[in-house]
């Protein structure tokens, strides 16, 4: 499968009647995507509005951030499965623009917590959207719209928006080309090579976040918590197959599209490594289906995609991370080499006090940091995505978005913190 | 740059303060003037940067004897000396030494907020005791290294005084990372920036791997202790059990403050009273942030299986269910925490006469 990615960088956004990008200026027509977001009949209306880096602006309820991509010359299959008609994703040619996102929010979200993302001072600092553009998106539900029918509908909100945003770039010159070619079968039986075979396994989800017991669609439009393992081509992850659940917990459909350990293990294909191939799968909650997962998981990394090597990342939680070590111990097992990708969870103790499992061949371990290490906020001016009375989470005390200062645990403030492994950043005991 | 020189203030026990041996040890405070002993190493390490003013000096036997007084007394003679850094020591392997550097260290970085460190052998029982709250800078046994000791020493207060300014730490705090800096970690955690992404770090640690060279994990697994456990009972239909719960479940308003995350905390509730015949999810409530309360809130016997209890008691399997239960909300504590409360949990139903526990989990 060939993908090639056409990347347009936006300089400035601004607002006016037609919808085009041009000399890297975006301009944007805010009713005319209103107008094809309001065709949505969940939504009764939408607020949208631009966002510049350096603004004093605190956007709150975020329930996702979305690069703006489009398939070009292919109709009507953008993110297949969920906007677009059902289409294997990851080949043809994708837009997509860059140094700008969509940010999407739900005031009317009833979960237990939801993100949010700062244009200016320390939270703009930490954060890799704090220097970004961005269109924030905040809907309203039609009167008798159910709960989840309304988060369905935010979520397309979204995903229309950032397709909206990247046919702006029609006709506008490409500022970097990148391509993906991997053609996995061929690879198993490809006994010239003498580079290392690494597979990656994607640990997607835990059915513990499941909102009242049911799952989000993140998979082609579906959702996956009685997902098998299942090989599917690195391609796909990175061209819309997979968009994140309605939670941002330091993994978000942005950093998905930019999957950094795919990105860096096509990087150094062919040089150092062979991209032997993506496993996603599931962490389980019975103990059985964790064993019967993790052999299944092992079994295809070893034996259909061959590989020496296995990177394995999990999502936010404790039983992910015992299931992914789970996992890992099932691979080396089966012979094959693993990196584990684990976050801390305590700004105390030792790393020991933390590690969820006890395993004899984990013996390589990424610390992608402490997910939980609190960040305090300044006060902000304005506010988007919600009001100032907006509670804010932390599990010690109640706090609003416009309070004097909002103390947050990290993974809830976007694009700081990323089980994918896109951060510069380490916890040490020191 | 701003290069005011900065004021330095040293403590020292009686035998490197010069004012005797062991039959000095129950002497209490004397300073001087300037560096003395030790802290001319250290005055010449710091060159131009800063100036020892005054060197603090204790017998080790009165420290000791005397912890509390001692402390007072020591801060009331380092505060007016206004230092912007403060070293004790280092006390090598001496015990008592240890102690009265790790308190005065203690107290003066409480006190006055300057970066204030002792040096010490690894056996040196200050270290355990201290190290959370000081820089304990890693000596050898005994002064044959002072200099370089001494230098350590230095290096990580130089580093502490320049703080925020040039912190690689996320929170921006002006703390040091005992990888660059000789000192024993002090029992934190937290981020730092590196150089490489994660994803980055992740595949040179597995190439390498692959290829047998040495690399470096970023958390070491632990190592459990192996637990005996206790012989099973003989006699179930003669036996008292407990229900222990960590999934979180308390009162309506959670007015014993479980922690949704990273409790330490547990509460014994009458199975009685908690449980009313007509009860309703009004009057309890889950605070644990990993899982959904929502089945649980249902019927709370999901989590805590009071109605299978009390038939296995009415069909005489066992004897009796005790009349409490304990909860607490086992999401995120640190082992040591769950150690901890644990042996209470334990030590309580035994003095009950409970024979047996079984913990429901979620």
């Amino acid at each position: 499968m060939k993908l090639r990615i056409e990347n347009v960088d936006i300089k400035t956004v601004k607002t006016g009647t037609k919808t085009y990008v041009s000399d890297h200026i975006l301009f944007f027509n805010p009713k005319e995507l209103e107008k094809v977001i309001l065709r949505d009949e969940r939504i009764e209306s939408v607020e949208l509005k631009v966002v510049n880096p350096g603004e004093h602006v605190r956007i709150v309820n975020v329930v996702d951030v979305i690069q703006p991509r489009c398939k070009v010359g292919r109709e009507n299959e953008d993110f297949p499965g969920y906007l677009g008609k059902i289409a294997v994703a990851g080949t043809g040619t994708t837009r997509s623009l860059r140094n700008i996102s969509v940010v999407l929010s739900n005031r009317y979200s009833k979960r237990p917590y939801s993100s949010i993302i700062d244009l200016f001072g320390i939270g703009a600092k930490m954060s890799k959207y704090g220097c970004m553009k961005h269109i924030s998106v905040d809907p309203v539900p039609a009167g008798n719209t159910d709960e989840r029918e309304f988060e369905s509908a935010v979520k397309l909100a979204g995903l229309k928006t950032a397709v909206y945003l990247a046919k702006a770039a029609d006709d506008h010159s490409t500022d970097e080309t990148e391509v993906y070619d991997l053609d996995i079968t061929n690879l198993a039986h490809d006994k010239k090579s003498y580079l290392p075979k690494i597979a990656y396994y994607y640990q997607l989800h835990t059915p513990q976040h499941d909102y009242q017991g049911i799952g989000d669609p993140i998979l082609y439009g579906t959702e996956v918590t009685d997902l098998l393992p299942t090989v599917i081509h690195p391609n796909e992850i990175l061209d819309g197959a997979v968009v994140n659940t309605h939670t941002i917990r330091a993994m978000d459909t942005y950093s998905i599209q930019n999957h950094p350990v795919i990105k860096d293990l096509y990087k150094r294909h062919g040089k150092e490594l062979i991209f032997a191939g993506v496993v996603v799968g599931v962490a389980s909650i019975e103990p059985i289906q964790r064993e019967r997962m993790s052999m299944m998981a092992a079994n295809l990394i070893s034996n259909t995609l061959c590989a020496e090597g296995v990177i394995l990342t999990k999502v936010h939680g404790g039983m992910p991370h015992v299931d992914l070590a789970f996992t890992a111990d099932a691979c080396e097992r089966a012979g094959v080499k693993t990196v584990i990708f684990v976050n801390s969870w305590s700004s105390e103790g030792t790393f020991a006090d933390q590690a969820l499992f006890s395993s004899e061949f984990i013996d390589g371990v990424i610390n992608i940091g402490n997910t939980f290490e609190k960040i305090r906020l300044p006060q902000t001016e304005r506010i988007l995505g919600g009001t100032i009375e907006t509670p804010i989470f932390n599990p010690a005390f109640s706090q609003k978005a416009g309070d004097g200062s909002v103390e947050i645990e990290g993974f809830l403030l976007a694009g700081v913190y990323d089980h994918i492994g896109g951060a510069p950043i380490i916890s040490i005991e020191c | 740059m701003n290069f005011k020189k900065l004021r330095v203030v040293h403590y020292l026990n009686q035998f490197f303060g010069q004012v005797g041996g062991e039959d000095k040890a129950n002497f209490n405070f004397l300073v001087k003037e300037g560096p003395v002993g030790p802290g001319m190493g250290l005055q010449r390490l710091l060159g131009e940067k800063g100036e020892v003013s005054a060197t603090v000096i204790c017998g080790d036997n009165y420290f000791a004897e005397n912890l509390e007084k001692a402390v007072q007394e020591a801060i009331e003679l380092v505060t007016p000396y206004e230092p912007d850094l403060f070293f004790a020591g280092p006390a090598f392997e001496a015990g008592r030494y240890g102690m009265s550097c790790g308190a005065i260290c203690k107290i003066v970085h409480e006190r006055l907020g300057i970066p204030a460190i002792t040096g010490m052998y690894i056996e040196n029982p200050g270290v355990d005791l201290y190290r959370r709250y000081v820089y304990i800078c890693k000596t050898g046994r005994s002064a044959a290294k002072m200099l370089q000791d001494l230098e350590h020493m230095v290096d990580l207060g130089l580093k502490l005084i320049v703080g925020s300014r040039e912190s690689n730490f996320v929170s921006g705090e002006g703390i040091a990372s005992p990888t660059d800096y000789e000192f024993f970690p002090r029992g934190i955690l937290r981020n730092q920036y590196t150089n490489k992404t994660a994803s980055e770090r992740g595949i040179d640690m597995l190439l390498a791997k692959i290829k047998c060279e040495p690399f470096q994990t970023e958390a070491e697994v632990p190592k459990f202790a192996a637990i005996k456990p206790p012989a099973p009972i003989k006699n179930l239909n003669s036996s008292e059990i407990a229900l222990i719960s960590d999934g979180g479940l308390t009162r309506r308003g959670n007015p014993d403050e479980f922690n949704g995350r990273g409790d330490n905390s547990w509460a014994a509730y009458e199975i009685k009273s908690f449980f009313p015949k007509e009860s309703s999810a009004s009057e309890h409530e889950i605070v644990h942030t990993g899982y959904s309360p929502v089945h649980v809130m249902e019927d709370t016997n999901r989590l805590v299986p009071i109605d299978v209890m009390q038939e296995l008691e009415g069909e005489g399997v066992i004897k009796k269910l005790h009349p409490f239960f304990y909860s607490t909300s086992g999401n995120a504590a640190s082992q040591e925490c769950c150690e901890s409360m644990g042996r209470e949990i334990g030590e309580e139903i035994k003095n009950r006469g409970v024979d047996a526990a079984i913990l429901t989990s979620t």
